[in-house]
């Protein structure tokens, strides 16, 4: 280390601030969600059922709250076991302000979302003091709270048995009341929120959530203002949610608390780490997978709770870095030859490791 | 530059600081030493914004410290966090952007270009993060961390660094190479702050020091002044002569725990440089600083 080594090339390229759509990795995110467009486009032509639309149409919900949620665990390493309160949220804004006060859907939507930002800012400034466990504890408590207010209070909410008469949404006179037009609508939504999210990801603030989920007190060291980075990114990702529950209420028109419970919250999350954690593409992984497979798989439906839960467990001790990372990581082991660990790394000499 | 008045502070009940009086003027290296628990660590983080004082004032140029982390940063004074703090799953070169993100935040192409050219720097000072630039910060050994670290922390163009036991579990060799990029720092206009077990090495390179035990500053003066004074040698610095476990009388029971965890060897060589034994390092699992914790290092 004594020896001046001149800096490798690398290290004169210029530094990160251009602008985030115009970078390679910018442009693979570009090719990567037009094929999906395409993809989202196309398929209509092979599918047969209204039963087929149905489970798209809730992959592409849940798509949009695990891509909120990927941007809170993923990126900032913050874990919510709450979001099903801020979808149920959502959802019961939506439902109640449309159809008992006759507003229009769009705007329940939006004031809905507006209601939760304010409310997972009021939930995010103590809570995401916390870390680890007593986080979860904390969301995971949010959440029966927020439960427990959808069923006891039923002459607004509709109590356990849910709230019917959601109208749909609809442009121009055009209704998203079929599974055939709500997928349009809900593919839509789902892949423009992918564009900002991708942005956000790629931005400044993104590394600086990302330097957070690795050391918070570094990147305190750094300049970041953590707290009120993860509050705010806490706030995005439950207006995600929240978007994604209205869409759910007017399209199914009907809510139902259970819907909404933090066994949701855990399929949520389970989504996001199967997927891969810090990876958009490994939320729409996780989405698919674990909305697609319950249906069909009939034993799902039964003990869905259960398979949830072991999933989770195998994930978290086989693949705690989720699907994806593991797929490259295996794919990379098989191109390298067997036995070559994809993180064998050549430590640097003179050094004692406590 | 910095200066501290009378500053006090408690964790809960507990008082950990009592009126402690310190200053680090421009182009200054200043050392702080002591044993663990005795305050260091929490000395530093109210310079940096962690924790604010009980009582007492803490002046930069003469005015008030900005209360947050951040605006602390901005008017530069950085901390290198004990135990590293690199951002393992981010690259090295990802790392070092991270030391300018207010910087970079504040924007505009000179600021960027600025950015570029420091960078291209810290790879000059510490050429082995230049071998790993794309490599993510997990996969460096402890003395490069310590490094990167440190890298990191000058990316934010500090007027004053503060060091938090860079030694800490590092080689004899790797010390050295870190206490030469100290010891050059205020030549390059930055003042240190240098928080260190290691007595003798911090001295060699420091201007002034200040020795504090149990949460009370119990000298100050020029490193001379302090490697020559044969009690504060005998008490804080290891015993003369080789001779082991020298008590001495009228000063803090805890001393006791220094002199003998001292190593005989670090006697004769006082200036000639880093790499000499850690005189305090005997008590190195004492550890009952409540922000220490586990955060000595994770092992990657």
């Amino acid at each position: 280390m004594t020896v001046p080594v001149s800096a490798p090339s690398s290290a004169s390229a210029p530094v990160t601030g251009r602008h985030p759509l115009f970078t390679p990795s910018a442009r693979r995110f570009a090719h990567g969600w037009l094929a999906l467009a395409v993809a989202v486009a196309l398929l209509p032509l092979a599918l047969r059922s209204g039963y087929q639309f149905t489970v798209l149409n809730v992959v592409a919900v849940n798509l949009i709250v695990v891509t909120g949620l990927n941007l809170l665990m993923g990126y900032a390493g913050q874990i919510s076991y709450g979001h099903a309160a801020f979808f149920g949220m959502g959802a019961y804004g939506s439902a109640i302000l449309s159809a008992t006060h006759g507003v229009d859907p769009w705007l329940a939507m939006s004031v809905s979302a507006s209601g939760v930002a304010v409310a997972a800012a009021v939930v995010g400034v103590p809570t995401l003091r916390l870390k680890g466990n007593y986080l979860v504890m904390a969301t995971l408590g949010f959440n029966l709270i927020v439960d427990v207010i959808l069923v006891q209070w039923s002459e607004v909410t509709g109590g356990s048995s849910g709230f019917v008469g959601v109208p749909p949404l609809a442009v121009a006179g055009i209704s998203f009341d079929t599974d055939r037009s709500f997928y349009w609508l809900a593919w839509g939504v789902a892949l423009l929120l992918l564009i900002p999210a991708r942005n956000l990801v790629h931005s400044p603030v993104g590394r600086a959530l990302r330097a957070i989920h690795d050391s918070e007190p570094g990147a305190e060291a750094c300049g970041v203002p953590t707290a009120s980075y993860k509050v705010q990114v806490f706030v995005l990702s439950a207006v995600f949610a929240s978007l994604a529950g209205s869409l759910h209420a007017h399209y199914l028109g009907i809510v139902a608390p259970k819907t909404f419970d933090i066994f949701k919250s855990v399929e949520f999350v389970t989504m996001c780490l199967i997927g891969g954690m810090g990876s958009l593409w490994g939320g729409l992984a996780g989405a698919l997978l674990l909305t697609v497979l319950p249906q069909m798989l009939g034993v799902f439906e039964e003990h869905h709770d259960l398979i949830f839960g072991a999933i989770l467990l195998f994930m978290l001790i086989f693949m705690p870095r989720g699907v994806s990372p593991w797929l490259r990581e295996m794919a990379g082991r098989v191109r390298r030859g067997p036995g070559v660990s994809s993180d064998s790394r050549d430590r640097g000499d003179g050094e004692a490791r406590p | 530059m910095l200066e501290l008045r009378d500053v006090s502070f408690s964790y809960g009940g507990a008082k950990v600081l009592f009126d402690v009086s310190l200053s680090v003027g421009a182009g200054e290296a200043v050392c702080l030493l002591g044993m663990n628990g005795a305050g260091k660590t929490t000395l530093l983080s109210l310079v940096s914004g962690l924790a604010r004082p009980a009582s007492g004032s803490i002046l930069l140029d003469g005015a008030p410290l900005p209360p947050r982390p951040a605006g602390i940063v901005a008017a530069g004074v950085v901390q290198v966090p004990e135990g590293r703090r690199v951002f393992t799953q981010l690259s090295v070169r990802e790392n070092l952007e991270m030391g300018a993100y207010l910087r970079l935040k504040k924007g505009g192409r000179a600021g960027r270009a600025a950015v570029t050219d420091d960078l291209a720097r810290m790879l000059d000072l510490f050429p082995v993060l230049g071998e790993r630039i794309g490599q993510p910060a997990g996969n460096l050994s402890g003395g490069e961390q310590q490094m990167l670290a440190m890298g990191r922390a000058l990316m934010a163009r500090p007027r004053l660094l503060l060091l938090d036991e860079p030694s800490l579990g590092l080689a004899p060799r790797v010390t050295a190479a870190i206490f030469r990029v100290v010891r050059d720092l205020p030549s390059m206009g930055c003042s240190v702050l240098l928080v260190e077990q290691n007595a003798l090495g911090a001295l060699a390179i420091c201007n002034r020091g200040y020795i504090i035990t149990s949460g009370q500053i119990r000298f100050s003066g020029t490193s001379a002044d302090i490697l020559s004074d044969e009690l504060l040698r005998e008490a804080f610095l290891g015993p003369v002569n080789g001779e082991d476990g020298v008590e001495n009388g009228g000063e803090d029971e805890a001393t006791s725990g220094a002199t003998s965890g001292a190593t005989s060897g670090a006697t004769s060589g006082a200036t000639s440089g880093a790499a000499s034994g850690a005189a305090f390092g005997g008590a190195k699992d004492m550890r009952d600083d409540p922000r220490r914790g586990s955060a000595t290092q994770e092992d990657n």
